[in-house]
C-alpha cells in the first residue's frame, strides 16, 4: 500500500482513528493523507452569505485546516503526506479525493448510533457503498475495551 | 484493536461470498492477522435464506449445502496458505449481513473483513449493500476489500500531470 486517505471530522474520535491509520502505515510504509471536509450548514444565516460568503467560507476552512494540521502532528513525519480542507458534503468529498489521490484505502471512523445516523445513514455507511476503494471503518473503540 | 490488548490475541473474521471475491477478501485478513504479534482468523461463509424461516434448514436444499461448504473449504485453504496461525471456520444461515454482525459479535471480532457481495442497481438501493450494513452494525472494526478499479482518464490525467490528482 501506498496511500491512505485518512478522513477526519472534528469530534473526539479523530484521534483514534488517526492513530489506526497510523499504526497501519507504519507496517505498510504507507503515506497518510489527511481530509477535513466541511459542510456549510444549511441554516446558515442568508445575511452572512450576503456580507460576506467568501469569508465566512474562507474562516471555517481555515479553522479545519489548522485543526488538521494539529493532528498531522501526531503523524511521524517519515508517513505525512499532506492535509487538505475542503467544503463540501463529507461523503461525497471523501469519495472524490479517494479517486483524486489514488488511494489504495480510505480510513474513516463509524458514528454512533444515534437518530439522525439511522435516518440518513452515516458517513461511513455512504463512502462504503460509493467509493471504490477499500475502506477500513473504525469503531470508536474496541469491543475489549468494553 | 490497534493498542495494546492485554494478551488476548487479535481476532480476524473474514467473510466470504460465494463470488470471486473471496480471494481478495481472504488475502486482506490474512494479511492484517499476519501483521500482529497474536491473532487468530476465523473464516465465514452465510448461505442465504429467508430471515426467520423455522424450516430454514430444510429449505437448503443438500446441493446448496453442498456447494457452500465447498466454498467456505477453498477460502480456509487459501487463508491457511496466507496464514500459519489457527484458522476456524464458520458456516451460517441467514441474511448475511445479521449473521456477519451476529458471528463477529460471537467470536468478539476486532476487525470483520468483508468484500462487496454486490446487489446491483434498484435492489442495492433500496436495500443497502451487505458491506453498508456490516460497517454500520459490526461491533468491531469493518474493512471492506475491493478491488481497485483504475479509472482510465485518471490515469491518463495523473500521468500527464494535470489534475489535482497528485497533491491533496
Amino acid at each position: 500500500m501506498e496511500r491512505l486517505l485518512v478522513a477526519l471530522d472534528g469530534s473526539a474520535r479523530a484521534k483514534h482513528v488517526l492513530a489506526v491509520a497510523v499504526d497501519l502505515a507504519q507496517r505498510t510504509g504507507a503515506k497518510l493523507h489527511l481530509l477535513r471536509a466541511v459542510a456549510l450548514p444549511p441554516e446558515l444565516p442568508a445575511a452572512l452569505w450576503a456580507t460576506a460568503p467568501t469569508d465566512a467560507t474562507e474562516s471555517l476552512l481555515l479553522a479545519g485546516r489548522r485543526d488538521l494540521e494539529d493532528l498531522e502532528a501526531l503523524v511521524p513525519e517519515a508517513l505525512r503526506g499532506g492535509v487538505s480542507c475542503q467544503v463540501g458534503v463529507p461523503w461525497d468529498a471523501i469519495c472524490t479525493a479517494a479517486r483524486e489521490w489514488d488511494v489504495d484505502l480510505v480510513v474513516l471512523g463509524s458514528h454512533g448510533h444515534g437518530l439522525l445516523d439511522r435516518i440518513v445513514g452515516t458517513t461511513a455507511a455512504k463512502v462504503v457503498n460509493h467509493v471504490d476503494r477499500s475502506v477500513l471503518v473504525v469503531k470508536e473503540r474496541s469491543r475489549r475495551e468494553g | 484493536m490497534i493498542e495494546e490488548q492485554g494478551h488476548a490475541p487479535v481476532v480476524v473474521l473474514a467473510a466470504v461470498e460465494s463470488g470471486e471475491g473471496y480471494d481478495r477478501v481472504v488475502e486482506a485478513a490474512a494479511a492484517y492477522a499476519r501483521g500482529q504479534r497474536d491473532s487468530e482468523l476465523h473464516v465465514l461463509h452465510v448461505v442465504e435464506a429467508a430471515p426467520r424461516d423455522p424450516d430454514v434448514f430444510d429449505a437448503v436444499s443438500d446441493r446448496a449445502l453442498a456447494m457452500a461448504k465447498a466454498i467456505l473449504e477453498r477460502a480456509s485453504d487459501a487463508a491457511r496458505e496466507h496464514f500459519h496461525g489457527a484458522v476456524t471456520e464458520h458456516l451460517a444461515f441467514g441474511t448475511a449481513w445479521q449473521e456477519i454482525v451476529q458471528v463477529a459479535g460471537s467470536v468478539r471480532a476486532d476487525i470483520v473483513v468483508v468484500g462487496t457481495h454486490d446487489r446491483t442497481g434498484l435492489e442495492r438501493w433500496m436495500l443497502g449493500s451487505v458491506a453498508e450494513k456490516v460497517a454500520q452494525r459490526a461491533p468491531c472494526a469493518v474493512l471492506v476489500a475491493r478491488p481497485r478499479q483504475e479509472d482510465p482518464d485518471r490515469v491518463a490525467l495523473r500521468r500527464s500531470g494535470r489534475g489535482r490528482a497528485a497533491q491533496p
